[in-house]
C-alpha cells in the first residue's frame, strides 16, 4: 500500500514536471520592456535615421579655431577657470599643442562616429529586407543611410585628417572608417586617400538612391547628397567635378531668400539642416561671447543686408551672429544650402577660366543680399579679379556656418599662405600656414581604447 | 520543518456537538467566515494566563500540566491557555518554562481561573524558541546554519512609525539605511537599504523585500506594520540562497500575524499620536543679513548687476531695486537708507515658521481580531494611519485592511489558506518645487497680513518685482508672485491602491512528506495627478509670456490658454506567482533529522507606466481641456521666440517572467551536527540573450556545530559554530540584441518619432553572481548574562553590470555588459547582556556592524578626472577602492596674503586652473569611504514591575563628507542671489595678515577668480569626518499587568520620543553628517513625540 502509493506518487511528480519543463521555452521568449526595439522593420531603420541629435549635429572645433570670431579677455579668463570643456575650448581657441589635458573624450569625434554607427546599423538590417530592394521607401532608407555616414566622415576629415593633397594623399594617415555595426570590429586608420574615396563612393550610391526634390529640410535628398559631394570635391580642389555637383544640386533645388524681401530664411527651406553640436559655444547660449572679427564686420557695406540680417549688436555692445533661420533658442545653423552652392559654382567657374558663368551666379546671390535700390552688378576684368571677388563674398556669406576652417586649409594648401593669431592679455598666438596644428589631435579615450596612432602636433 | 505551539487536549476526543461555533461578519469587503470559539459545556473549564512576574509579558509556549496525569497544554502567544476537563475536578497545576522558576497552582471547582499566573525567570534564557522564515520554509533558529537575523514582534512593535521596514533601523545587524543627500553630496544608485555592503555597481541595489511566501513588488509603504509578526534578514549565501538571483543584495522577510488552532478569540486594539516640532530653520548658518545687505550694496555700486538691471525683466533682489530707485532718482539717500534698514530687520524664517512650515503629527489607529477552533484559524485587521507632514497642505493617509483564513480538512491532511489584503492610501503635495524665498529678508506677508509677492517666480528666470507691477499696461494677467498662495495653488496628489490575493494548499501525502502549492496576486495601482490651478503664478506666467498686446486696440492675445493645467501619471503593476513543492521532514529515534524541500515557481511580474500630455486650459469644474499646438512663439517679456510648454504622453509596458527550480535539504545527527544545501536555478527572459545563458544555478551549502552539547564543553552555557558558504545574484533587465528605443517625445523640430540606439549587441549578457563565505559564533556565557553571535563574512561579486569602455570610433560611447567586479568583508556582532536580574532587570543589547568592500575590476573612467572631484560619488568607481570614495585636492594653507595654496606635482602652486583641471586622480588626497563603515546601536532596557524603559544609542563611523566652503563665485554673482547668504565662511575669512594662521577661508577678492573657488570648493580642508553618535530614541511603556478575569489580557501605555540629537561628532563645526549644510535651508531630522496604547482582550 505504502510502496504502492509512493510510486503513484513519483509517476505523477515526473510527469508534470516534465510538462512544466517544455512549456518553458516560450514562456521566457517575451520581451520584458515594450520600448525595447530590436529594429528590423523599415519603419524602425527610417525612425533611427529621424534622430535628430545624430542626424543633424556638426562638430564646432573647426569653427572654434577659425577667424571669423573672437572672444574677450574677461571671456577667455572665465573659461579657463570653468574648466572641463570650457578648458579644450580655449586650447583649441589658441592653437594649444595639448588640447585635451586631462579631459578625455571628444563630441565632435563622438557624434560623427555615432552617424556612422546609425547608418551601419541601418544598412546591415536591410540586408534583412532584400526583398524589398525596389520600394521606394527602401531606396531611401538606404541612400539617406549611405549620406549619413559620408556625412560623418565628411565632418571628422575636416578636423582629425590632413587636408587633401593628391601627391602624399595615399600615404598620410586618415581616418579609421568603420563599414560594419560590429562594435567589436578591430579597426586601424585608413590613408587619407581611402578616407576621401569612401566618402565619394558612399555619395554616388546616395545619389542613386534618393529623389530629387527637397521635400523635407530634416530628411537627406539627392540635392543634399549631391551639395555635399560639392563639398568634398572642392576640399580636394576637384573643381570641376564640384562645380558639377553643385550643378546639379541647384538643378534639383535652388531656392534663395531674398534679404530684401524677409530677414529670416526659414530654416524648412534650407537643404539640408544642421547646427553645431548642442554643447557648442559657438551655438548656445555662449554665442554673445563669440563677438565676429572686427575686420570682417566693417568690411560689409552699407547696402548689403547681411550687416543687419547676420548680425546683431550683443549685449557687450559689440555684433554677434543673429539667429536668422527661426531656430528655437540660439542655435545656430552651419548645414547644406543653397547659398553655399551658388559660391562653389561660382568659385569653380572662375576657376576654370569660365568669368561669365562665374559672375551670374556670383550676382544671382548677391541680388538676393544687397539693398534692391542699392545693389551693382559686379564685374571682373579677369579669372583673378572674379575669384578674388568670389571668395570674398563666400567668406562674408558663410560666417560660422562651419565651411571656414576647411577653408582656410585649402588655400594654405593652394598656397595662400595665412597665419592665424590670437592676442589675449597682451600674449600673441599664432598658426602658422604650414604648422601640423592644422590636424586636430584624436581624443584620449579613443587613442587609449583602440591604439590608433595620434596626429602630430 | 514546522514548528508550532500545540493546543492541549484533555480529553481524548472532544465531542463535536459539544461546540457550538459562533460565527462572526466580517470586517469589510470578506465573503469568509470563521469558526471563532469553542466552549466546552458543564466540563470544568481552566483557564488562565501566563506571564512574566517583572515585565507582565504573556509567557507563549509555557507548558501547563496537571499533576500526576498525562494532560497538559502550553500557552498560545497571549500566554494563554485554557483546560477542558469533566473528570478531574480539583488538583494541582504545574507551571514550567525553561527559562523561568516552576511554579504550581491548585484548582477546584471553586478556583477554575481565569489564573494569572506570574513567573520568576531563571538567569539563564536559553532556548528561546525562535523560528525564522525564509520565505519558503520555516527553520527553528537552533538548527539553522545560515545567517538569519530575527527581529521579533517586541522589538518591531518598539518603533511607532507607519513603514515597517523603518522599525529595523538601529535594532538589526548588518543592515543600515543610507541618506540619500549629505549637502551638496549626492550618491549614484544608493540603496534605501543595505545589507552587509554593497554586492553591486550599477544593478538594483535594493534588498530583496519578501512577504510571507514571495516577493514582493508592491509599495513597502502598503504594508501597515501592526500586521507584521516579525521579520527575519537573510544575510548571507545559505539563507538567502534560495532567493537565487534576486537575492544578492540580501533578503528582508516580513511574515504577517496569523490566527492559530485552538486560540480563544483575542481582540487587539493599539493606537497612538505622534508629534514632530518644526523644522530648525536656523540650523544652516547663514551670513547676518545686514551684512549681506552690505555685501549687495558693494556689488551694487561695482557694477555687478548692471547686466541683470539694464534688462527690464529679470529678478533683482530687494534690496537692489531699493539702490537702483536711488540710482534713478526716485528715491534720495535718507529714503534709501531707510528703507534698507528695513530690510535689514526682515527675516523670511519667520514668516516660513509661521505660515509654510508646522509641527508633523501622526495618528494611527489598528485593530485585529485573531482566533481558531479546532478546524479553522483566522486573523482580521484593519488600519488607519495619518500623517500630517511639515509643510502646510502636506499630508497622507492609508487605510489598511487584512483577512485571513485557513481551514484543515480530511482528519488534518488537507490544510487551506485564503488571505485577502488590501490597502489604499493618498497623499497630498502642495506645492512641490515652489520657491519659497528669493532671499532670505523677503517677507511672505504685508503689513496688512495680506499674502505678499516676492517677485520673480520657481527658478532662475524669475521675473523683477518692479516689472511685474507695470508689465502690460494693466491688460496682462497679474503677475505677482505671492508664495502663501501658491501652496494653495499646486496640489500633488496620489493615490496607491494595492490587493494582494493568496492561496495556499498543503496535502499531506504520507506520514513526514507534503506537497503543497501557493499562489499569489498582486495588484497594484498608483496615480498621481498634478493640478496647477488657473491662479497659480505658474499658469499665469505661461500666459503672459506667450502674450500680444495689440497697442492700438489694447486688447491682449495669449498662445496659452486660460485655465489650470493638469498633468496625470499612472503606474500599475500585477504579478503572479505560483510555488509547487514537495517537503519531507523525518526524524529517526531523535538521532537522525531529514528534511528535504523541491520545488517549481513560475511568475510573471507585469508592469505598465503612463504618463498623459499635460492638459491645459483645465477646469476642474467641467473636468475640460483646451488642446494646445507645438510651436514657437514671440515671448512678451524677452521678445526671443520660444517654444510652448507643449509635453508629450508617455506609456511603457513591461513584463518580467522567471521559471525557478529549487531544493533544499538539511540532516541533523543527534541534535549537534547540522548540515544544509540548497541549490536553485533561475531562468528568465532576459531578452535575445543566448539560451543557456537564460538561467543561472545559484547554489549554498552550510554547517553547524552544537559545541555545547558536546560532552567535553560543560562549563559554556551555549556555544555553536555555523559555517556557510554559496552564490547568489542579481538580474539584468536590459537586451542582448542591438536594441533602441522609441524615444518617448517626438523630435522637437521635426514633431516626428524617433528611435535610438540604447544598446549595441552583447549575447554575453547574464546575470550578475554574488559569492558569499560566512563564519559564525552564537555563544552564552555566566549562567546565559551575557549571550551574543559574532559573524564573519568575505564575499565577491563577480559579473557585475556596468559599461566598459570601447573605442568612440565604434560609435557607441560604452558597452554594457557583466564587466565588473567587487570584494566585501565585514564583521557582525550582537551582544546581549544581563545587567541586573530581580525585581529590576535590566539588560543592554549591543549591536556592531564593519562593512567593508572595494572594487576590484571596473574599467571606464570619466570624461575627465575632475569628475571624480566633482560628480556624483560613484558615477566612476575606481578599482581598489570602495563605491563611495571619496577624494579631494591637496591643501597647503593660506599664504601669508590670504590666497589657497595647493600642490602641482609636489610643488607649492597657486595656480588655480592648474590645480583644478590637471591635478589627476594620482594626486588626489584620499579621505575614505563616503558611507559608514562601523555602525550600530546600543539599546538599555531597565523593567520595573510593569514599567519598561528603553534608551536606543545609535552610531556611525569610519566615513568622511564634505561641506561647502566659500564660493566667492557664487557670492558675487547676482544669479546665485539665494546662495549667497549661505556662504556663511564669508564671516570667517581671511581679513589680516596673520589670519591664515587661525582660518582657511581664503580672502575677499572682488571680482571673483572662479578657478580658485574652483580649487578651494574641492581642497582636502573641506572634508569632515562623519563620525558621530547619536541618541536615536527612549521609550517609556507601563503594562497594566493582566486581569483575564475583565477580560483584560493586556493593557500597555507608552511614550516614545526619536531623533533626539546627537551626543558626540568628531566634527567641529556642529554639523550634523546627515545634514550637511548646502546652499540652501536644510535641517536635521525633527523631534518627534509619542503617546500611545496597546490593548488585548
Amino acid at each position: 500500500m505504502y510502496m504502492k502509493r509512493t510510486l503513484q506518487l513519483i509517476a505523477l511528480l515526473s510527469g508534470a514536471a516534465c510538462f512544466l519543463g517544455s512549456c518553458s521555452r516560450d514562456f521566457l521568449d517575451t520581451k520584458p520592456s515594450t520600448s525595447l526595439v530590436v529594429p528590423h522593420t523599415l519603419e524602425d531603420f527610417r525612425q533611427l535615421l529621424d534622430y535628430g541629435n545624430m542626424a543633424y549635429s556638426v562638430p564646432d572645433r573647426g569653427e572654434v579655431q577659425a577667424d571669423d570670431y573672437f572672444i574677450t579677455d574677461e571671456v577667455f579668463e572665465m573659461y579657463s577657470g570653468w574648466g572641463g570643456d570650457y578648458s579644450v575650448f580655449i586650447n583649441s581657441y589658441i592653437w594649444a599643442e595639448d588640447i585635451y589635458g586631462t579631459e578625455e573624450g571628444a563630441v565632435s569625434w563622438t557624434n560623427s562616429y555615432q552617424k556612422v554607427f546609425y547608418a551601419n546599423v541601418v544598412l546591415d538590417g536591410l540586408k534583412g529586407l532584400e526583398g524589398q530592394r525596389d520600394n521606394a521607401e527602401y531606396r531611401r532608407i538606404k541612400g539617406s543611410a549611405y549620406f549619413f555616414r559620408a556625412l560623418g566622415f565628411y565632418h571628422l576629415s575636416q578636423l582629425f585628417a590632413p587636408v587633401y593633397r593628391e601627391e602624399t594623399a595615399g600615404s598620410e594617415m586618415g581616418l579609421p572608417l568603420p563599414l560594419s555595426s560590429d562594435v567589436n570590429e578591430p579597426i586601424k586608420r585608413r590613408s587619407v586617400q581611402e578616407t576621401y574615396d569612401r566618402i565619394l563612393a558612399d555619395l554616388v550610391e546616395s545619389v542613386k538612391l534618393l529623389e530629387g526634390v527637397q521635400v523635407d529640410y530634416s530628411r537627406p535628398s539627392r540635392a543634399a547628397a549631391l551639395a555635399l559631394r560639392a563639398k568634398v570635391c572642392l576640399g580636394m580642389g576637384r573643381y570641376s567635378d564640384a562645380g558639377n555637383a553643385a550643378s546639379l544640386a541647384l538643378a534639383d533645388y535652388n531656392d534663395l531668400t531674398d534679404y530684401n524681401i524677409s530677414d529670416v530664411r526659414d530654416y524648412r527651406k534650407v537643404i539640408f539642416l544642421g547646427y553645431f553640436n548642442p554643447a557648442s559655444f559657438i551655438n548656445s547660449h555662449r554665442v554673445s561671447d563669440a563677438l565676429i572679427d572686427t575686420a570682417l564686420y566693417a568690411s560689409y557695406g552699407d547696402v548689403d543686408l547681411r550687416k543687419t540680417v547676420h548680425f546683431t549688436i550683443g549685449a557687450a555692445g559689440r555684433p554677434i551672429k543673429r539667429q536668422l533661420y527661426g531656430l528655437s533658442g540660439t542655435t545656430s545653423f552651419c548645414g547644406l544650402d543653397t547659398d553655399e552652392l551658388f559660391l562653389i559654382r561660382a568659385e569653380c567657374a572662375a576657376r576654370s577660366g569660365e568669368v561669365g558663368h562665374a559672375l551670374d551666379d556670383l550676382n544671382h546671390l548677391l541680388k538676393h543680399r544687397y539693398k534692391s535700390d542699392g545693389f551693382v552688378q559686379r564685374t571682373a576684368a579677369d579669372k583673378e579679379e572674379a575669384l578674388g571677388m568670389i571668395l570674398e563674398e563666400r567668406r562674408k556669406e558663410l560666417v560660422l556656418r562651419g565651411v571656414r576652417w576647411s577653408d582656410l586649409r585649402r588655400f594654405n594648401r593652394d598656397g595662400a599662405g595665412i597665419a592665424l593669431r590670437r592676442l589675449i592679455a597682451g600674449r600673441e598666438y599664432r598658426l602658422e600656414p604650414s604648422s601640423p596644428r592644422w590636424v586636430y589631435p584624436i581624443p584620449t579615450d579613443e587613442i587609449r581604447t583602440s591604439g590608433i596612432a595620434q596626429n602630430n602636433r | 520543518m514546522r514548528y508550532q505551539y500545540a493546543t492541549g487536549r484533555l480529553l481524548p476526543k472532544p465531542k463535536p456537538t459539544n461546540t457550538i461555533s459562533i460565527y462572526l461578519a466580517s470586517v469589510a469587503l470578506l465573503l469568509t467566515t470563521m469558526c471563532l470559539y469553542a466552549r466546552a459545556q458543564e466540563i470544568l473549564h481552566i483557564r488562565g494566563t501566563v506571564m512574566d512576574s517583572v515585565t507582565r509579558e504573556p509567557l507563549p509556549g509555557t507548558i501547563v500540566k496537571v499533576k500526576n496525569t498525562g494532560i497538559y497544554v502550553r500557552t498560545n502567544e497571549l500566554g494563554h491557555f485554557s483546560l477542558r476537563g469533566a473528570h478531574i475536578h480539583a488538583g494541582v497545576l504545574e507551571v514550567s518554562n525553561s527559562n523561568y522558576l516552576p511554579v504550581t497552582v491548585n484548582f477546584g471547582p471553586d478556583s477554575k481561573g481565569p489564573f494569572a499566573i506570574l513567573m520568576a525567570a531563571r538567569l539563564h534564557r536559553l532556548e528561546e524558541v525562535e523560528v525564522v522564515s525564509t520565505g519558503f520554509y520555516r527553520v527553528p533558529k537552533e538548527r539553522a546554519t545560515g545567517s538569519f537575523v530575527h527581529v521579533g514582534n517586541r522589538l518591531l512593535s518598539r518603533g511607532v512609525g507607519s513603514n515597517v521596514l523603518d522599525r529595523l533601523e538601529g535594532v538589526t545587524r548588518g543592515l543600515i539605511f543610507n541618506k540619500a543627500n549629505m549637502g551638496g553630496t549626492r550618491f549614484n544608485n544608493q540603496p534605501s537599504i543595505s545589507i552587509r555592503g554593497r554586492s553591486t555597481l550599477f544593478a538594483n541595489a535594493e534588498p530583496l523585500i519578501i512577504l510571507d511566501n514571495f516577493p514582493y513588488e508592491g509599495d513597502v509603504n502598503a504594508i501597515n506594520p501592526e500586521d507584521i509578526e516579525s521579520v527575519t534578514i537573510l544575510q548571507d549565501a545559505a539563507a538567502a540562497s534560495i532567493w537565487g538571483a534576486r537575492a544578492g543584495n540580501g533578503v528582508i522577510v516580513l511574515t504577517s500575524k496569523k490566527g492559530r488552532l485552538g486560540q480563544p478569540l483575542s481582540v487587539s486594539v493599539r493606537g497612538d499620536w505622534s508629534i514632530g516640532q518644526k523644522p530648525d530653520l536656523y540650523y544652516a548658518s547663514t551670513i547676518p543679513i545686514p551684512e549681506y545687505i552690505e555685501l549687495e550694496r558693494f556689488l551694487f555700486d561695482q557694477g555687478a548687476w548692471n547686466g541683470r538691471i539694464n534688462q527690464v525683466y529679470p529678478y533683482i533682489t530687494p534690496a537692489i531695486e531699493v539702490m537702483l530707485a536711488h540710482r534713478n532718482g526716485h528715491i534720495d539717500s535718507l529714503e534709501m537708507e531707510s528703507r534698507l534698514a528695513r530690510l535689514k530687520t526682515r527675516d523670511v524664517r519667520r514668516d516660513l515658521s509661521n505660515h509654510i512650515y508646522r509641527p508633523t503629527a501622526l495618528y494611527k489607529a489598528a485593530l485585529n481580531f485573531q482566533g481558531g477552533g479546532t478546524n479553522n484559524s483566522y486573523y482580521f485587521s484593519a488600519g488607519y494611519d495619518k500623517n500630517i507632514a511639515n509643510i502646510r497642505n502636506n499630508h497622507n493617509d492609508r487605510i489598511s485592511l487584512q483577512a485571513r483564513n485557513s481551514y484543515r480538512f480530511l482528519h488534518n491532511r488537507l490544510s487551506a489558506d485564503a488571505v485577502i489584503l488590501f490597502s489604499t492610501a493618498k497623499s497630498a503635495v502642495a506645492g512641490q518645487n515652489l520657491n519659497y524665498y528669493q532671499v532670505l529678508y523677503d517677507r511672505l506677508v504685508d503689513e496688512s497680513g495680506h499674502p505678499a509677492s516676492i517677485g520673480g517666480g520657481m527658478n532662475i528666470s524669475a521675473l523683477r518685482q518692479s516689472y511685474i507691477d507695470t508689465a502690460g499696461y494693466g491688460i496682462l494677467q497679474d503677475w505677482a508672485y505671492r508664495p502663501l498662495e501658491e501652496l494653495d495653488f499646486n496640489t500633488g496628489r496620489t493615490t496607491n491602491e494595492n490587493f494582494q490575493l493568496q492561496t495556499n494548499l498543503t496535502y499531506q501525502l504520507l506520514p513526514g512528506l507534503a506537497a503543497s502549492a501557493s499562489y499569489r496576486y498582486l495588484n497594484e495601482q498608483m496615480t498621481v495627478e498634478r493640478i496647477t490651478d488657473a491662479s497659480s503664478f505658474f499658469v499665469r506666467h505661461e500666459i503672459n509670456r506667450f502674450s500680444q498686446i495689440d497697442p492700438l486696440i489694447g486688447t491682449v492675445t495669449s498662445a496659452m490658454p486660460n485655465g489650470g493645467r493638469l498633468g496625470q501619471s499612472a503606474q500599475r503593476i500585477a504579478s503572479h506567482h505560483f510555488r509547487a513543492n514537495l517537503n519531507f521532514t523525518k526524524e529517526w529515534e531523535g538521532k537522525h533529522g531529514v528534511s528535504v524541500l523541491a520545488g517549481w515557481e513560475v511568475n510573471r511580474r507585469e508592469g505598465l507606466s503612463e504618463t498623459d500630455a499635460d492638459r491645459w486650459g483645465y477646469d476642474p469644474e467641467t473636468e475640460s481641456h483646451t488642446p494646445i499646438i507645438a510651436g514657437n512663439y514671440r515671448q512678451y517679456h524677452t521678445g526671443s521666440l520660444t517654444a510652448l510648454p507643449v509635453t508629450y504622453g508617455l506609456r511603457e509596458r513591461t513584463d518580467n517572467r522567471n521559471i525557478l527550480y529549487f531544493g533544499n535539504a538539511s540532516y541533523t545527527f543527534e541534535s549537534k551536527y547540522t548540515a544544509t544545501f540548497s541549490a536553485r536555478k533561475d531562468e528568465a527572459n532576459i531578452f535575445g540573450a543566448e539560451v543557456n545563458r537564460r538561467g543561472r544555478p545559484f547554489w549554498s551549502a552550510g554547517l553547524l556545530w552544537r559545541i555545547d552539547k558536546e560532552g567535553f564543553f560543560p562549563a559554556a552555557s551555549k556555544l555553536a559554530l555555523r559555517l556557510t558558504h554559496g552564490y547568489t545574484g542579481n538580474v539584468s533587465n536590459t537586451s542582448a540584441y542591438t536594441t533602441s528605443r522609441i524615444n518617448g517625445n517626438p523630435d522637437t523640430r521635426t514633431g516626428r518619432i524617433y528611435q535610438v540606439i540604447t544598446t549595441p549587441p552583447n549575447p554575453q549578457l547574464g546575470w550578475e553572481n554574488v559569492m558569499m563565505t560566512n563564519v559564525a559564533l552564537e555563544f552564552a556565557v555566566f549562567r546565559g548574562r551575557l549571550s551574543g553571535t559574532v559573524e564573519h563574512y568575505r564575499k565577491k561579486a563577480t559579473d557585475l553590470l556596468s559599461n566598459a569602455p570601447i573605442h568612440p570610433s565604434s560609435g557607441v560611447s560604452s558597452l554594457y555588459g557583466n564587466w565588473s567586479s567587487l570584494r566585501g568583508n565585514g564583521w557582525d556582532m550582537n551582544l546581549t547582556s544581563q545587567n541586573l536580574d530581580g525585581n529590576v532587570r535590566w539588560q543592554s543589547d549591543l549591536i556592531i556592524s564593519y562593512a567593508d568592500e572595494k572594487v576590484t575590476e571596473y574599467k571606464l573612467r570619466p570624461a575627465s578626472d575632475r569628475d571624480y572631484l566633482a560628480s556624483n560619488l560613484g558615477n566612476y568607481p575606481i578599482e581598489g577602492k570602495p563605491m563611495y570614495a571619496l577624494f579631494s585636492l591637496p591643501w597647503a594653507g593660506l599664504d601669508g596674503d590670504g590666497n589657497p595654496q595647493g600642490y602641482l606635482d609636489g610643488q607649492l602652486s597657486k595656480d588655480y586652473t592648474a590645480l583644478y583641471n590637471n591635478t589627476g586622480l594620482s594626486g588626489y588626497v584620499y579621505h575614505g569611504r563616503a558611507t559608514p563603515s562601523l555602525f550600530g546601536g546600543f539599546r538599555n532596557t531597565l523593567h520595573f514591575a510593569g514599567l519598561e524603559l528603553s534608551v536606543n544609542i545609535t552610531y556611525e563611523f569610519g566615513f568622511y563628507f564634505r561641506r561647502p566652503g566659500i564660493s566667492y563665485s557664487t557670492l558675487y554673482n547676482p544669479t546665485n542671489y539665494a546662495a549667497g547668504i549661505f556662504q556663511f565662511d564669508y564671516m570667517n575669512r581671511w581679513r589680516n595678515p596673520g589670519d591664515e594662521a587661525i582660518t582657511h577661508v581664503p580672502r575677499a577678492a572682488y571680482p571673483a577668480q572662479a578657478a580658485m573657488d574652483s580649487f578651494y570648493g574641492r581642497s582636502a580642508v573641506l572634508v569632515e569626518r562623519g563620525d558621530h553618535i547619536r541618541l536615536q530614541d527612549i521609550r517609556l511603556a507601563y503594562r497594566i499587568g493582566n486581569a483575564p478575569r475583565y477580560g483584560i489580557q493586556a493593557l500597555q501605555f507608552y511614550v516614545y520620543t526619536s531623533n533626539l540629537g546627537i551626543l558626540w561628532r568628531a566634527n567641529k563645526l556642529g554639523i550634523d553628517p546627515e545634514a550637511v549644510p548646502d546652499q540652501q535651508l536644510v535641517f536635521p531630522a525633527q523631534r518627534s513625540f509619542s503617546l500611545g496604547v496597546d490593548f488585548k482582550f
